[in-house]
């Protein structure tokens, strides 16, 4: 391999869409004895794109938390590959709707999305509810706070912003009616679905 | 500005009790939960759209719009189109992409959405916005905020505008006081049952809107691999359910009636087209 695999993978953060162009490419420079100097830039530009683009799942690694199918197909009435115990390790690859096309030992094929979990940490950050109940408990406009200096979207830049009425008479600017919004909808085939809100199920 | 006050001391008196202001105790929290739930039903369109923009124009000052007029009226139409399938189609809704790197939305009373460019993003198509997007217009819907700043104003803000209140003078003061606690909801976030309602209702606005009905699962899942260490997802993940747990919902009641809805193809060109150009 000419790039180092691990790079390669931090890199391999491109839609979909880029995909048959990128693989064209890729197709193109790591044939033996290609040597043109035009298309490596443009291979590491598309590289540079795609790393600033958002993260497709390609090698994404996710776990079942149930006994889950693989599908032939992304439908549940389509043919069956294997079937994976709870808590198998798989490789996302892509997503269709519900489903996620997957690669793992017992074979690949299509699972559905809400039978899989990420592998990482991020769980473990949200809020508990003892936190939100604490913090509830407490008034939030007492609290003494230092002016950083910086902005952003910090805890604590968000306790010492300033209105900015400029921005908001630009943000009004851009709003647009309902026709607007209509005629926005026709122009990709947009049609409205009779669908009513789910019921919470009992749970909160 | 001067119409608030009555509106402000009728909810205090509702939820304001001196000798016991600083305890914590549950089933207390619990009362006020359900009392201000019932007093932000007193707030009317006006004063919650004044109230949202006030809060709006702060989270602007901490972050100033993303300066690219075509990715800018993008949202806006993609949001608008949104809100016309929800119950409350004729709020002044409005949308905006904030220039930051972290990844977030906002959404304030009376119809205001405010998204960052680095949520935008991480973003893969229009159906994976609309779920964002709807999930922050339910906000708006349900009145979350305007419920959390009444939660809030029974200790210091309650005090000020009672005060003020029995002195006989309305100040207009007493708007931007409700403001700044207003934004103060954002950095300490909502209920997290409010949360959980706003991802079950928003997959339904979305699919209403001709949409993948799986474009905010997709997000949460992204959201669940990502880094937990990553400084640009702190405060989001502070502020709400961890995404497995808000994924584990989403399993609990979306079975299979979703599979039948996908989005047309066209939306995918036109995100990349308003929205990956830039990236």
């Amino acid at each position: 391999m000419k790039y180092p695999m691990k790079q390669l993978m931090g890199l391999l953060a491109i839609p979909l869409s880029n995909l048959k162009t990128v693989a064209k490419w890729l197709v193109i420079a790591i044939r033996p004895g290609y040597q043109s100097t035009t298309a490596r830039p443009l291979i590491c530009a598309l590289f540079i794109f795609g790393s600033l683009a958002a993260p497709v799942h390609a090698e994404q690694v996710a776990y079942t938390v149930r006994s889950t199918e693989i599908k032939q197909q992304p439908f549940s009435d389509a043919a069956t590959v294997a079937t994976l115990n709870e808590k198998t390790s798989v490789n996302i690859l892509s997503r269709q709707g519900g489903w996620m096309k997957i690669s793992s030992e017992r074979g690949s094929g299509w699972v559905k999305l809400l039978s899989l979990r990420s592998n990482s940490t991020a769980g473990k950050q949200g809020d508990s509810g003892l936190q939100s109940l604490l913090n509830a408990g407490r008034s939030g406009s007492s609290g003494v706070t230092v002016a950083t200096g910086v902005r952003g979207l910090s805890e604590e830049d968000l306790k010492n912003a300033r209105p900015n009425p400029r921005e908001l008479e630009k943000l009004q600017r851009y709003a647009v009616d309902k026709a607007q919004a209509e005629k926005f909808a026709r122009g990709a085939k947009l049609k409205n679905q009779q669908l009513d809100y789910l019921p919470s199920n009992g749970n909160s | 500005m001067l119409k608030l006050a009555p509106l402000f001391l009728g909810f205090i008196f509702t939820l304001y009790s001196p000798a016991h202001a600083f305890d914590f105790d549950l089933q207390k929290a619990l009362n006020v939960v359900q009392k201000a739930q019932q007093a932000s039903k007193t707030i009317e369109a006006p004063q919650e759209i004044q109230i949202g923009d006030g809060i709006a124009a702060n989270l602007l000052g901490a972050a100033p719009l993303f300066s690219d007029n075509q990715s800018q009226q993008y949202i806006n139409r993609v949001g608008r189109w949104l809100s016309l399938q929800t119950e409350r189609p004729d709020l002044p809704w409005k949308f905006g992409i904030l220039e930051s790197a972290d990844v977030n939305a906002f959404a304030t009373p009376g119809g205001t959405i405010l998204i960052t460019r680095g949520l935008l993003q991480k973003l893969n198509n229009e159906s994976e916005l609309a779920g964002v997007l709807a999930h922050e217009i339910v906000h708006v819907l349900r009145k979350h905020h305007l419920a959390a700043l009444q939660k809030s104003a029974r200790t210091g803000l309650a005090t000020e505008l009672l005060g003020e209140a029995l002195k006989g003078k309305a100040d207009p003061a007493l708007l931007d006081k409700a403001i700044k606690a207003g934004t103060e909801v954002y950095a300490r976030g909502l209920d997290k049952d409010d949360e959980f309602e706003a991802d079950r209702m928003g997959i339904v606005i979305a699919t209403r809107a001709g949409y993948d009905p799986y474009g905010l699962p997709a997000v949460l899942q992204m959201l669940d691999a990502s880094d937990a260490q990553d400084s640009s997802l702190a405060l989001m993940f502070k502020t709400h359910p961890a995404p497995r747990d808000r994924l584990g919902r989403l399993d609990k009641i979306m079975g299979n009636q979703f599979d039948a809805y996908a989005a047309p193809k066209q939306t995918d060109k036109r995100f990349l087209a308003a929205v990956a150009r830039r990236k």
